[in-house]
């Protein structure tokens, strides 16, 4: 939603308040159709890719540095030597941390929105209702610089400021440290399921902004387990 | 990054907030605004309000590596863990420093994470008390209400299961890996560990972690240290990545960060 919406959101809210002494004692269904829906929860992938495609399931428009790019390092996951290589145990990073086969745990508020990954325990801070961050002011990470806002149903998260460190996928889907990546996240089949839909806009590797699209299972009960990627506690 | 200081609350806005702070826990009203130690907005909405709120940002209060008994006295080490804790302490003295699990990114691990210098986010949900950490990204799920599964896959950071007493956050974990230490300084524990962990909040707003440490294989008898975290509602949290040894980088003027 646009800032104005948000304002005359609150603003209704609080003249309803004001006009409704029922609202102060809490159940308020008309003021409750205004929450977005809630996405919180454990969730895992209903399918893991190495290879992330279009929502047509086809390659990415690449440029020609792009696909320099992609050749070298799926040239390198053959011979499994990828460029970014998961073995140091470094955060796989966003957006490949969606990717990963293993539950992620949604912790929902008003003013941030936490996504647990549980492999390499990989946090994302999604911060709502900001503005997105002057590139110039962050450092570059592994996760980047998330702020979301909701789009009526729709959770909308920008990212920026990813290094060169990371790449998209297994296979090694490349981008620059100028990425944009948005999403859109909404619950489908009555929230069983959750759909991130993820616009990737990087002039220097794609000749167009491309869209992905990952479906989660809702996995009510599941417990997120610790993630060891560096080896047996019983070696050290 | 973000910069750590953000904007000062307006007056008028932190009375709104907290004036209505029961109508508007899931509105977007608060959004601009700087939390109170109560803000509904960083906690799940449905928590009910009956459930003290401690969701927000803290950070330990002072930084002091060494965990031992809060009432001055020392650990009660059995004599093979004093044997540990003095060949660790000589070691250091002799500029000669043992391994440090933590040095090759393991996680810190339970209770050491208590006392970690850096930043740590609770969130509230209805089923459970989360605990984000800056320090190596790791979190911990207290589960509430529940009981521990009957085989804890053993792990660092155990496995918690949690109940409110009154205004306190009673927490029991257990399930651990041996190899983590209960702190920096260097008391070992055994794999029988309970770590119980009473959190509430004081009247200033800041944070109690009591925490007893109970492993009749690592020493002579429970004992209880204790932490206090501050309210940080100006912190935000740095991508801490052990692995690239980022965290402590200097800045241009060769200063630590957070410290």
């Amino acid at each position: 939603m646009t800032c104005m919406k948000i304002f005359r959101r609150s603003a209704l809210s609080v003249f309803a308040a004001m006009l409704v002494p029922g609202l102060v004692a809490g159940t308020a269904p008309a003021f409750a159709a205004e929450l977005p829906p809630d996405i919180g929860g454990i969730w895992q992938v209903t399918q893991y890719t190495t290879g992330v495609r279009t929502v047509d399931d086809k390659l990415p428009p690449f440029t020609a540095a792009g696909q320099a790019a992609y050749d070298a390092n799926l040239a390198a996951h053959k011979q499994m030597k990828p460029r970014n290589d998961m073995t140091r145990c470094v955060p796989s990073g966003t957006p490949r941390a969606m990717f990963a086969p293993n539950p992620m745990m949604i912790l929902q508020t008003t003013r941030k929105i936490t996504l647990i990954q549980e492999y390499q325990h990989q946090l994302r801070h999604i911060y709502m209702d900001e503005p997105v961050p002057d590139p110039e002011a962050i450092e570059l990470s592994f996760m980047g610089e998330s702020v979301g806002h909701w789009e009526d149903d729709v959770l909308v998260i920008n990212t920026i400021g990813l290094h060169r460190d990371t790449v998209l996928d297994r296979e090694g889907m490349p981008h620059t440290t100028d990425m944009i990546i948005s999403e859109r996240l909404r619950l489908l089949d009555g929230g069983k399921q959750l759909e991130d839909e993820m616009t990737f806009t990087d002039p220097a590797y794609y000749s167009a902004p491309w869209t992905t699209r990952i479906v989660f299972d809702s996995k009510s009960g599941v417990q997120l387990k610790e993630y060891n990627c560096l080896g047996l506690y019983e070696d050290l | 990054m973000p910069s750590r200081q953000h904007t000062c609350i307006p007056f008028v806005s932190l009375l709104l907030q907290c004036s209505l702070a029961t109508v508007l826990s899931s509105s977007v009203l608060a959004v601009q605004e700087e939390a109170t130690p109560n803000d509904p907005g960083l906690r799940d909405r449905d928590v009910p309000a009956s459930v003290p709120n401690i969701s927000g940002m803290w950070q330990v209060r002072g930084y002091n590596r060494y965990i031992k008994p809060d009432d001055g006295s020392l650990p009660p080490w059995l004599p093979w863990n004093k044997e540990a804790f003095d060949e660790r302490a000589a070691a250091e003295a002799a500029g000669t420093p043992l391994y440090d699990p933590t040095a090759a990114c393991f996680p810190s691990g339970i209770p050491r994470i208590i006392a970690a210098p850096y930043p740590v986010e609770i969130v509230q949900t209805p089923e459970s008390v989360v605990f984000l950490y800056e320090t190596q990204h790791l979190f911990r799920v207290i589960h509430l209400d529940t009981e521990h599964p009957a085989n804890i896959e053993p792990s660092s950071m155990g496995h918690a299961v949690g109940h409110w007493e009154g205004d306190t956050l009673v927490v029991d974990s257990t399930g651990f890996v041996d190899t983590t230490q209960i702190d920096e300084q260097g008391s070992k524990h055994s794999s029988q560990m309970h770590v119980i962990e009473r959190i509430r909040k004081l009247d200033n707003g800041s944070l109690e972690v009591l925490f007893t440490i109970d492993d009749p294989a690592a020493f002579s008898k429970p004992w209880t240290a204790k932490r206090v975290w501050e309210w940080r509602p100006d912190v935000r949290f740095y991508e801490y990545v052990c692995e690239e040894n980022n965290r402590n980088a200097p800045d241009e003027n060769g200063v630590l960060r957070n410290f």
